[in-house]
């Protein structure tokens, strides 16, 4: 990092004395190209034109906006009528050269992450980072020791260019574009986001970050990440996400997919903080090979609407799988999250832990799906669901689906719901906290899952986001 | 002459056999539906009509009402709890009905209601109940369906009401032939009070049963135990469900399905605490035992909280494989495998309705031993 970026950005942040302050309103950036109107193949031929891809992403992409007009809207999706394809920017390119300096980014983008600590937790603690804004990737720099190591951190168009047999391999392969409309439309508009390979045996010791910043109102975000590591690596992604407060809303339909060899181990981790005017769509999955391991953690904390399920497939002898997800609903919101893993080889095992918390009107959705085919013999799945539903006005619905065809399985799944009590209330009032103050602290607690595995300086920044979330009912600090 | 309220419904259950789907929303995003509805499809092109209810009753006649819905249908209505615009299965009942029977109970009674035959040439066989229990009554009632043979699509619909603090244990025993597809659905109503100890017994065929509790008035209360066995060939599709709409309600819903050899079952619902249900009390369990491989067994019970004032929800799952100790511990004792299986069955399927009092908990047991022993 240059002298020239601020280091005290953290303490700063700690400062803020509310959401909206947080977050900031939506400021003017300049771009250089901006595609808008219905999609149709011009406007994917345009994007794959600007961005020099060779044929066969293009027909790629083309066949995906095939699938996107002739697959169904899904029928339990509510909220996203709001969504006007034609109205949003399909790509946005910021007037900004990519680069591995902060300062020579413009001072409006540059903003953004300064405004988030990013760059002095990138110098602290990253092994690289890919901060994508709008539609395009605007820096991406990884450590000398990790590309000695053979590790390949880059912009996944670079990726395209560089590897292609890689990314032929796995890209849109892992979760395809017929699975829904919405996986089919991202994979005909993506554009910006990271591409990870880790070679056989490196541990990468310092997590990888992907950040994701939306800049104005109507934009549509269709960043893509692809994670491989090889056999008996390691490796931890975290992606960070975030927008300004925006006059209308944006639309991000994002996909991740991870492919763990042998033995591999991934740790993907999502501190997903949109301000309240995105509707957020992402679509995750990974495969996980013989004796891998997947690890999904995802922190569901800002945006309008989001629906969102880490799925893991489970597909080598031994493969386990973790997936955590915690969202929280802050009225008058809807978080739509869950988990599905499918067990489709021997002695795989697998949990899912869902915590929600629905406060002020907002609603949260656990929908999770555990599938164990024939075959997969003496495997293991566990399901945990708590709802926390913090006033009289929010609510929370758990839909899990268990479906086992295998009889030397085993599957559990417990969830329950439940209220924050007078006596809670009660106990922290007795200790000198208002109301708002004691339910950031119980959210702060059930977040401890995804907290431990993050650096210091994001566990104080998400600590300081909930507090704000919740001072608006209360009043803290 | 049949009466004008069922003439009409019977229309609009032809026009919905014709215009509405078997269900208006997939089951998840992953899963289109549960139920195989393709096997019912041939059944539902010409219905015909029904030419009698297939209803035997066995009461006190001091005690109970017993009539056709036809010949007082101003008392209580028909179509009320379940709709026949509510889908294209349900609508198909409508449409071959010939008549609903009432049955009104007026003082602390036994009832039983026998699923009988007789009822023509028709390609779905309708059997429609209402069951009323007056308010502060105290009645067992027993509905066996399980001496019946035919070459039909069998439904068998309750649309039941249970009066202030009225108690109502009911056992319903379900058995239809070999490769005989057949239709449940089950709706009770519960006033202030009313307290209900359910039972369910099934096995055999491919069935979609529906069995949905509305706990309406306060402090209503529900038991409910649902067991099915899924064996070769057959496929069962169990749904029970419980509705909080009055305050300080409470319910216990289990489901359970055994399934053997390539059988598939699925063991699934729905628990709803409403904004009116302030202050209930729900836990909803549902699993499935695959004894065999080629089984396939789902679970999926769900839960829908719309307020924050809620006593306890919580559910619970558990597909469990047929465990090894279990059988280690039977053969040490002498059974063979095929004995210990049945007998952990029989375990599993009485302990669903053990909840129940003692004569209906008899005539289950001897429906379980029929079952597997005879």
């Amino acid at each position: 990092m240059t002298e020239a970026v601020k280091t005290t950005d953290i303490e700063e942040i700690l400062k803020y004395t509310s959401v909206d302050e947080l977050y900031g309103w939506e400021w003017e950036y300049a771009k250089e190209i901006e595609i808008r109107g219905r999609i149709t193949r011009d406007i994917i031929e345009e994007i794959s034109r600007v961005k020099k891809e060779p044929d066969w992403m293009l027909r790629l992409r083309l066949r995906a906006l095939d699938l996107f007009y002739r697959l169904p809207m899904p029928r339990w999706l509510t909220g996203i009528e709001e969504i006007d394809l034609e109205e949003l920017a399909a790509y946005v390119k910021p007037k900004a050269e990519r680069t591995e300096e902060w300062t020579d980014l413009p001072e409006e983008i540059r903003k953004a992450y300064e405004k988030l600590g990013i760059p002095e937790i990138e110098a602290r603690f990253l092994s690289g980072l890919t901060a994508v804004y709008g539609s395009e990737t605007v820096y991406s720099k990884m450590k000398e020791k990790l590309e000695e190591q053979g590790v390949i951190i880059m912009p996944i168009e670079d990726a395209v260019q560089k590897y292609p047999d890689l990314i032929k391999r796995y890209f849109a392969r892992i979760f395809p574009p017929s699975d829904h409309k919405f996986a089919a439309l991202h994979v005909a508009l993506w554009s910006g986001g990271a591409f990870v390979y880790v070679p056989k045996g490196v541990k990468v010791e310092q997590p990888i970050e992907a950040f994701f910043f939306i800049g104005g109102s109507l934009e549509g975000q269709f960043e893509h990440t692809l994670v491989v590591a090889d056999e008996g690596s390691y490796v931890h992604f975290i992606e960070g996400c975030s927008a300004p407060l925006l006059k209308r809303y944006s639309f991000h339909d994002g996909m991740v997919e991870l492919y763990a060899a042998r033995n591999a181990h991934i740790k993907f981790t999502t501190l997903q903080n949109w301000s309240r005017d995105i509707i957020n769509f992402n679509n995750k999955r990974g495969i996980a090979k013989e004796g891998a391991v997947i690890e999904w953690t995802e922190g569901s904390i800002g945006s309008k609407i989001t629906y969102t399920y880490p799925s893991t497939i489970l597909a080598g002898r031994g493969a386990k799988t973790s997936n955590i997800v915690i969202g929280i609903a802050n009225g008058p919101y809807l978080k739509d999250t869950g988990s599905k893993v499918i067990h489709a080889a021997p002695e795989t095992a697998s949990r899912i832990v869902s915590k929600s918390i629905s406060n002020n009107g907002g609603i949260s959705v656990y929908r999770g799906l555990v599938r164990i085919n024939k075959g997969a013999y003496n495997s293991i799945a566990n399901v945990e669901c708590d709802s926390l539903i913090l006033d009289e006005s929010s609510l929370a619905y758990t839909y899990p689906h268990n479906q086992v065809e295998e009889p030397t399985a085993t599957v559990s799944h417990e969830a329950k719901t439940g209220r924050l009590s007078e006596e809670q209330l009660f106990y922290m009032a007795s200790r000198g906290l208002d109301e708002g103050e004691a339910k950031s602290l119980i959210v702060i607690g059930m977040l401890k899952e995804i907290l431990s595995d993050l650096p210091l300086e994001f566990v104080s920044i998400l600590n300081r986001v909930i507090q704000l979330e919740f001072s608006e009912v209360g009043g803290v600090g | 002459m049949a009466s004008e309220t069922i003439e009409l419904i019977r229309r609009m259950g032809r026009e919905g056999v014709k215009r509405l789907e078997y269900q208006k929303f997939g089951d998840s995003p992953t899963v289109k539906y549960y139920t195989k509805w393709d096997l019912y499809s041939k059944y539902l092109e010409d219905p015909g009509i029904c030419t009698s209810v297939g209803l035997i009753v066995k009461s006190d006649v001091e005690k109970v009402g017993i009539w056709k819905f036809s010949s007082h249908e101003d008392l209580y209505p028909i179509g009320k709890l379940i709709r026949p615009d509510e889908s294209k299965i349900v609508a198909s009942h409508y449409a071959a009905l010939r008549d609903a029977l009432v049955v009104e109970i007026r003082d602390n009674t036994d009832v039983e209601i026998r699923v009988g035959d007789g009822l023509g040439s028709s390609s779905i066989h309708s059997r429609h109940i209402i069951l009323v229990t007056k308010k502060r009554i105290k009645a067992n009632v027993t509905i066996d369906a399980t001496n019946y043979e035919n070459d039909a699509l069998e439904t068998l619909f309750i649309e039941g009401y249970l009066g202030k603090k009225s108690k109502l244990n009911l056992l319903i025993l379900n058995n239809p032939p070999e490769n005989t597809p057949s239709i449940n659905i089950f709706r009770f109503a519960l006033d202030d009070g009313a307290d209900l100890k359910y039972g369910y017994l099934g096995s055999g065929g491919y069935m979609h049963h529906q069995n949905d509790l509305f706990l309406l008035g306060e402090r209503a209360k529900v038991i409910s135990g649902a067991a099915f066995v899924s064996g070769p060939k057959q496929k069962i599709d169990y749904v029970g469900s419980v509705v909080h709409e009055g305050p300080r309600g409470e319910s216990h819903i289990t489901s359970q399905g055994v399934i053997f050899g390539d059988g598939y079952g699925v063991a699934r619902g729905l628990a709803r605490v409403t904004r009116s249900g302030d202050w209930s009390k729900t836990v909803f369990e549902a699993g499935v035992i695959l004894m065999d491989e080629g089984g396939k067994g789902y679970a999926s019970p769900m839960l829908e909280i719309d307020t924050g004032n809620v006593l306890e929800a919580r559910h619970e799952a558990r597909e469990a494989r047929f465990g090894l100790e279990q059988l280690f511990y039977l053969a040490t004792r002498g059974f063979n495998k095929d004995e210990a299986r049945y007998l952990l069955t029989y375990g599993i399927l009485l302990n669903q309705v053990s909840h129940l009092d003692g004569e209906l908990l008899e005539y289950a047991d001897g429906f379980i031993r029929d079952m597997f022993f005879k």
